[in-house]
């Protein structure tokens, strides 16, 4: 379904991604984890096509995603940080993505569920910054799209709406989606992640499920693992 | 594209720096002409304003919403679309809605005061193209400099050099070239020197069409000398086109290549 091949991106001289190498045949929810600034959003953004590689492949379905754009119709991506136009109202942004993508399906169910009933008139400008990222996942759940790319979608919510969103997207999961997240919240990593990739220094440090790494590592939860991972990596490089 | 030409003049009409742009016009055209009431005093009052503040209000407002643009850019990139097509449509409104509260701004006071029973309809006619010719190509200048730099301040900086460039040291580097190289002929270079400068063609352009000879220059006086009013015109169109054309297709190339 989805696969990546010997992907390099630097920027500027920096390398980012160091030749990855990702397999995504069967549906289920797959978490990219790593510190800050491994390439966790850039491979995201590349699949987007936000992000140029600087060499590799990158296909959907077996179509090369690179210099195309009607495959993100199939895609429902929520970027990192959501800023959107100060002067346009959430329903003009909603009616702007339906023009933008088509008819969506599930409009008025994400505005009920992530409560944004109330907010619909009112301009960017007067929103807080949680709000803004409810109406982000808002515009990205209203379509249902067989792959969802979700990068931080946690960051910026209230607990009740965290809850809901945990709980959606444990639906989503079942209704049989291709769900892959970058995330630091260990939590929704360790309740929803069938696979998880380890990302370090632009390379994939680990593949496997959740239960496998706690298993590796000897340890009782997934943060004590990931932690074990991170400062072995470190005493090897002083090494 | 119409989806987001749509949306972007949608957002940039209802912007509260527009607002204030197309207020101050409004207000500087009808306290000109309520004090003078003369058309042409007024018009050759404007005709400097449209020259100095024009290029300089298009790069600040641009500047902002190119940056503002830039914050939310990669939302719009994840939809199915083409960048040429994203990027070409909030160029196109940029320059739109600076047009629109221009030509609003200047023309409906002299309209109120009631200048289509006087001849200098025709002068207005000339100061509203050039301000509008001038504001397309600073509206390319302004969102080719966001996306070249992505420090805003650098940004803003650099469009600053720049309006400072075509209207200030322009003057001063001509006159330096004028005494430093009198024993020369100047007429070629003078004709050069007009091309390079997005606001000295309007300037002449303006004058040509005005009678207004005393105001010409240097660079004025020397294009209608050799190539006459109406050739000279025709350089200037040219020359137009190539500032018209240069920063859009930059910007675009810029765009498409980026990495958001």
């Amino acid at each position: 379904m989805i696969e990546v091949k010997n992907l390099y991106k630097s920027y500027r001289h920096k390398p980012v991604l160091n030749g990855i190498d990702m397999f995504v045949r069967e549906p289920g929810v797959y978490a990219i984890l790593g510190p800050n600034g491994t390439g966790k959003t850039t491979l995201l953004k590349i699949w987007m096509g936000l992000v140029r590689p600087d060499r590799g492949e990158v296909s959907i379905q077996g179509k090369s995603v690179l210099n195309d754009n009607a495959y993100r119709n199939q895609i429902s991506y929520l970027p990192q940080i959501a800023r959107f136009p100060d002067n346009l109202r959430v329903k003009e942004l909603i009616r702007m993505t339906e023009y933008l993508r088509g008819n969506a399906t599930r409009k008025n169910e994400m505005i009920e569920l992530l409560g944004l009933t109330t907010y619909l008139s009112l301009s960017f400008r007067n929103l807080s910054g949680g709000t803004q990222q409810k109406v982000n996942l808002a515009t990205c759940f209203m379509y249902d799209s067989p792959i969802v790319l979700l990068d931080e979608p946690t960051a910026g919510l209230d607990p009740v709406t965290l809850l809901r969103f945990k709980q959606f997207l444990q639906q989503e999961k079942e209704r049989g989606k291709y769900i892959i997240i970058t995330t630091h919240a260990m939590g929704l990593v360790e309740h929803l992640a069938d696979q998880i990739f380890f990302l370090l220094e632009g390379r994939i440090h680990f593949q496997g499920t959740v239960q496998q790494l706690i298993n590796q590592k000897n340890v009782n939860e997934l943060e004590e693992a990931i932690a074990l991972l991170l400062i072995h990596n470190q005493q090897t490089t002083e090494v | 594209m119409k989806q987001i030409l749509q949306y972007s003049l949608l957002d940039l009409l209802r912007s509260r720096w527009m607002i204030g742009y197309g207020i101050m016009l409004f207000l500087l055209t009808t306290s000109m002409l309520y004090l003078t009431g003369d058309y042409m005093q007024v018009i050759i009052s404007l005709m400097y304003v449209m020259l100095y503040l024009i290029p300089l209000l298009t790069l600040v407002i641009g500047i902002m919403y190119g940056y503002q643009i830039r914050e939310y850019i990669s939302w719009i990139l994840a939809h199915p679309l083409s960048r040429k097509q994203v990027f070409s449509a909030y160029y196109f409104s940029l320059s739109f809605s600076l047009m629109l509260y221009f030509l609003v701004g200047v023309g409906i006071p002299f309209f109120i005061a009631g200048i289509w029973q006087s001849s200098a309809i025709g002068a207005l006619g000339m100061l509203l193209l050039c301000g509008s010719l001038l504001i397309i190509v600073f509206s390319g200048i302004s969102l080719s400099i966001v996306f070249a730099f992505d420090n805003k301040l650098a940004g803003l900086g650099i469009a600053l050099l720049f309006w400072f460039t075509c209207t200030i040291l322009y003057d001063a580097f001509f006159l330096i070239a004028v005494i430093a190289f009198q024993e020369y002929p100047l007429d070629v270079w003078a004709i050069i020197a007009t091309i390079l400068n997005p606001v000295d063609m309007s300037r002449i352009l303006m004058i040509f069409h005005v009678n207004l000879s005393a105001l010409l220059g240097y660079t004025g006086a020397v294009i209608r000398q050799d190539l006459g009013a109406w050739k000279g015109t025709l350089g200037i169109i040219l020359g137009y086109t190539i500032w018209i054309i240069m920063p859009f297709w930059f910007y675009l190339k810029l765009t498409t290549q980026k990495d958001f």
